[in-house]
């Protein structure tokens, strides 16, 4: 076989398998990104303003899906202007050093009726760690709805270091938050 | 109580950002509250009870300034606690009376309303000392310098009769 007819067939092959799941655009200003923490018992929640996905997936074909995000941490909202600043600090986010948090899907299976598991990769704070998202997808008169839930350690970060690290003032588990608003991209 | 929450609030100001810092926090707000509840007990209970009458000998002028600064003080009392409320409520945090009853925002969440009800709390807490240092004053003046028993009416055992007289016990 010549090379550049493999090439040809690698080529080929990218694109059928591009064409075959349908792509679609996050309608920010309709979509909810965050997480709910808590303080002192006292649950609080949060949303990323700024955040860009990347979204590939058909129901058909689940496990061609991709599900990529990135997130900016600086954008964090929890209605409360000394919480907010206090999480981008060195201690728990540190910002500065790491401005982007990001998922990339690794696989994407069926587990129910529109009920989908995600399997990727959360790179947060300079730790990737390997998490599963379980997602519903329902088809809505202008394109679709994805909502995704999962909790997580925020330790398994270092999201809180020095005291805060065994002090449960702020909770140790972090429930993720998705629920974004697609369109399809034509 | 009021002298632990001017300690535990003048540290927990300064403390760097720690739980122990949100501990020291959670105690001067669940304290706050606490007086907010005795104080509006207290001023209930003054306006449906009569109040020791103030001793003749007293000046209109003395008596006004009495009346004025009492009136103050439960005032502040009240204030200080309830402007703690609203800077809590404006910062969005959450407050609960001794970590089991949560209470609700008082204030929409808003950073201005934040910082004009912090500068309300900390110049309360310049009146209130200003109040208190009055009142201390004035109930050693009658003491030592008015040589009349105002302050010792305030005894167990001291009479009705006697205090009404206002007669000199010393």
């Amino acid at each position: 076989m010549s090379l550049t007819r493999v090439a040809a067939m690698l080529i080929y092959g990218t694109l059928s398998a591009t064409a075959s799941a349908t792509e679609w655009i996050v309608d920010n200003d309709h979509s909810r990104l965050g997480f709910v923490a808590s303080y002192d018992g006292v649950g609080f929640e949060t949303r990323f303003e700024r955040f860009n996905f990347r979204i590939r997936f058909d129901t058909q074909q689940p496990e061609e899906g991709v599900f990529d995000a990135v997130v900016e941490v600086n954008s964090v909202n929890s209605r409360s202007a000394d919480r907010d600043e206090a999480m981008l600090g060195l201690e728990w986010f540190n910002a500065k050093q790491f401005p982007q948090a990001r998922f990339a899907s690794t696989g994407l299976r069926q587990i129910g009726a529109g009920v989908f598991e995600v399997t990727g990769r959360l790179a947060v704070k300079g730790i990737t760690r390997a998490i599963v998202i379980p997602i519903a997808w329902s088809q809505t008169d202008h394109g679709a709805r994805l909502t995704g839930k999962t909790t997580l350690r925020r330790t398994d970060y270092q999201i809180g270091i020095g005291e805060w690290e065994s002090d449960p003032i702020i909770g140790f588990e972090v429930e993720i938050i998705v629920d974004l608003q697609l369109k399809r991209m034509d | 109580m009021i002298l632990a929450m001017f300690v535990l609030g003048w540290i927990a100001v300064n403390y760097p950002l720690s739980p122990a810092k949100i501990k020291l926090f959670v105690w001067h707000k669940t304290i706050g509250i606490s007086i907010l509840i005795l104080v509006l007990l207290r001023i209930a209970w003054r306006l449906s009870n009569p109040t020791p009458v103030l001793p003749s000998h007293m000046r209109s002028w003395e008596r006004r300034l009495a009346h004025t600064s009492h009136a103050l003080m439960y005032l502040v009392m009240a204030a200080m606690p309830l402007s703690g409320w609203v800077i809590n409520s404006a910062a969005n945090f959450p407050l609960k009376l001794y970590g089991l009853i949560r209470l609700p925002n008082i204030a929409p969440t808003d950073k201005a309303i934040q910082i004009q009800a912090e500068l309300v709390h900390i110049t309360l807490f310049w009146v209130f000392i200003a109040l208190l240092l009055l009142h201390i004053g004035a109930a050693f003046w009658h003491h030592f310098v008015g040589r009349n028993e105002i302050l010792l009416r305030m005894l167990p055992g001291t009479t009705r009769f006697r205090q009404k007289t206002g007669d000199r016990c010393l």
